[in-house]
């Protein structure tokens, strides 16, 4: 008897455990998307990513670090852009996110100009998936950010483009 | 004893109404050297009857016993564990047949079905260049934000807090 339930159990669990894998956010919201001539996407393997180590990039050392620290834990990059129907694409999409799954990191809307939204799923620390949704008034871009994903490092790189941009900016000024 | 007095024990014998001490004498007779070779016949019926006496346990008869008894407790197992197999056969056959034929609308399945290999750039430069791009753009939208939201309104803390 031991025996059976043990079996019936185990089948149990077999068929209740949730089959689906990691699912990134494009793949589960945005898939009619993806097969729409209108869009143009992109997607990078984590093979890419790997590569990041031996090119050069043409960039500043603090940037180049900064982008070679946040490759280093991604697994995957998906892009969508399009560039007709954007501010109706921009309010689809960050309707369709679950909320429940996506926690909003942070929105910001321009007076009518353009507006974008961070959305993060998490596990604890860890940000398993970054989600960009950008609607203004020429482009459309959803970015989805998949891997193990140090929010500290983004910020750092962050900085490293504001420092440069505030350089710029003095520049222009002199 | 003379012939006559076995051929009467022998009869006696047979209607079953020897006593004991006849049968007694009938046993010494045939075990005997000196059988009348009319009654050689019957000479095996009493040896065998005293050979069969004089068989004892042989000294593994315990151990027989046991391993017996073992494999009977074997075999009780087995009987219990055979059908339980087949529950578990005819289980795994349903579940086959579930996997093999699934249902067949799966919107949730053709989500997954996105072959993203196809969108992949050429090239492991280019794929870097637009990697590369995309994080540019996502830290300039950060900037870009995290600038009017502390400029702005000073929006959510958690953000301005990360993005300082």
């Amino acid at each position: 008897m031991r025996i059976l339930l043990f079996v019936f159990t185990a089948i149990l669990l077999a068929a209740s455990t949730p089959a689906q894998a990691q699912v990134d956010a494009i793949s589960k919201y945005f898939s009619k998307y993806v097969d729409d001539e209108r869009f143009t996407v992109v997607y990078i393997s984590p093979k890419a990513f790997q590569m990041f180590d031996k090119l050069d990039i043409d960039l500043d050392d603090d940037e180049a670090n900064a982008i070679k620290e946040v490759v280093k834990d991604l697994r995957g990059l998906r892009i969508l852009v399009a560039e007709e129907n954007t501010m109706a694409l921009y309010k689809e999409a960050s309707q369709m996110i679950n909320k429940n799954e996506y926690e909003v990191l942070m929105t910001v809307r321009n007076k009518g100009e353009e507006s974008v939204d961070f959305l993060i799923k998490d596990t604890g620390d860890i940000i398993d998936e970054l989600l960009m949704i950008v609607g203004g008034p020429e482009d459309f871009v959803l970015m989805s950010f998949v891997g193990q994903i140090d929010i500290n490092k983004i910020s750092q790189m962050a900085k490293a483009f504001e420092d440069d941009e505030e350089d710029e900016d003095e520049d222009k000024e002199d | 004893m003379t012939n006559q007095n076995i051929q009467q024990l022998l009869d006696k014998y047979f209607e079953g109404e020897t006593s004991l001490e006849e049968e007694a004498a009938l046993k010494n007779y045939f075990q005997g050297q000196h059988i009348d070779p009319a009654f050689q016949a019957f000479q095996p019926l009493f040896r065998y009857l005293d050979a069969e006496r004089q068989t004892a346990l042989s000294p593994s008869f315990d151990e027989k016993v046991l391993s017996r008894i073992q494999s009977e407790r074997q075999m009780r197992v087995r009987r219990i564990i055979l059908p339980l197999a087949r529950v578990a056969a005819v289980i795994a056959i349903i579940l086959g047949v579930f996997a093999l034929f699934p249902k067949n609308p799966q919107p949730a399945q053709a989500v997954a079905a996105i072959d993203w290999e196809q969108y992949e750039p050429e090239t492991d430069e280019e794929a870097i260049a637009e990697a590369t791009a995309a994080l540019k753009l996502l830290a300039s939208k950060l900037n870009g934000s995290s600038k009017t939201a502390t400029s702005e309104l000073g929006k959510i803390e958690k953000s301005a807090a990360v993005f300082k």
